[in-house]
């Protein structure tokens, strides 16, 4: 199965112009958690979360509307393209430990998201040794929740809060 | 296998006259997505996320520091008990779509919080022969327990909507 067969489309996105009252906002309009950031081509330059958002109104401080995306959004973005396989997702989303991944097509848009939620909804269980219904075994989906959840080693310190220091 | 075995025991919790502003710090220092709300003798009376705290700080515009906990957090919680399996666990997360539930204890004390996610660290344990969980069993649990949710059961949900605000 791969990526597109899967994933959320269209997804919501917000700019870096935008303020976080904006991205709050597409965020619980859009009942989701996590919002591409995005350029004049559709191009993805960030990733911004409701957590990333809690925490710079915590350091710094302020209300949503007086801070900016381009100031919170985490800029190391990882993606993969729709033509993917599901465990190629499952990869990224291991290794990066997170729990959402934009997907782009051929020419470098953004076509959609994939989330650790919507792979583990379509998880099947191994239905005797070795057979996959889909791919994605109920196994492998427990490994990469796991491996996500893993708790952060970052000297004391969350990875969470994009760019924000610590007040 | 029963739940004081899986549960996290030291759980950061929050008190319910704290400002979100001290959520959000605990929450930091902590680096976890939610706090038990303790009422009088540390009974726990709500849950807390850092989602809440993000749409609590969206739906009234102002600063952490002016916002109370007590409005932002959820008040319908479910528990569960230290002695409790760990498939009644599954069926309470399930039925109620939550991931996260308090454990309480003799004397309605906090005793340690049990996440799906401690369930699934541990799927291997719990699926082996010992252990009558089907993977059927955990599927249907986590399929159910990921659904989206209603937004409109966010404790602020019944605000007014603020106003849209331009980019700065």
């Amino acid at each position: 199965m791969n990526v597109s067969e899967l994933m959320t489309n269209p997804v919501k996105t917000c700019t870096t112009a935008d303020n976080l009252q904006r991205a709050a906002q597409i965020m619980w309009e859009g009942d989701c958690g996590a919002v591409p950031v995005v350029d004049g081509e559709d191009s993805v330059v960030g990733m911004i979360t409701d957590r990333d958002i809690c925490m710079a109104a915590y350091t710094r401080g302020l209300a949503l509307w007086q801070m900016q995306v381009s100031d919170t959004m985490s800029k190391e973005v990882h993606q993969i393209l729709a033509s993917d396989r599901l465990e190629a997702a499952e990869d990224v989303m291991k290794s990066a430990r997170v729990r959402r991944v934009p997907v782009l097509d051929g020419g470098g848009r953004l076509v959609g998201i994939v989330s650790m939620n919507d792979l583990a909804r379509h998880a099947q269980p191994v239905v005797g040794r070795g057979h996959k219904a889909n791919g994605l075994s109920l196994g492998s989906v427990a490994r990469t929740l796991a491996a996500i959840c893993e708790p952060h080693v970052a000297d004391g310190a969350p990875a969470a809060g994009g760019e924000v220091g610590r007040p | 296998m029963i739940v004081s075995e899986l549960m996290t025991a030291k759980v950061c919790c929050c008190q319910i006259t704290d400002s979100l502003e001290h959520v959000a710090q605990l929450m930091w220092e902590a680096d976890v997505g939610a706090l038990p709300v303790l009422a009088d003798f540390g009974r726990p009376v709500a849950m807390v996320t850092d989602r809440d705290v993000c749409m609590a700080a969206y739906l009234t515009g102002r600063p952490l520091r002016d916002i109370p906990v007590i409005t932002a957090a959820s008040k319908h919680i479910f528990h569960v008990r230290p002695g409790d399996s760990i498939e009644s666990v599954y069926a309470v997360m399930k039925m109620r779509r939550v991931r996260r539930l308090p454990v309480v204890g003799i004397g309605e004390h906090l005793d340690g919080i049990i996440t799906v996610m401690d369930i699934v660290r541990h799927a291997n344990e719990l699926l082996g022969p010992t252990e009558p969980l089907h993977p059927r069993q955990i599927a249907d649990a986590l399929a159910e327990i990921l659904r989206p949710h209603d937004p409109s059961r966010h404790p602020l949900a019944a605000c007014d909507r603020p106003p849209r605000v331009a980019s700065l």
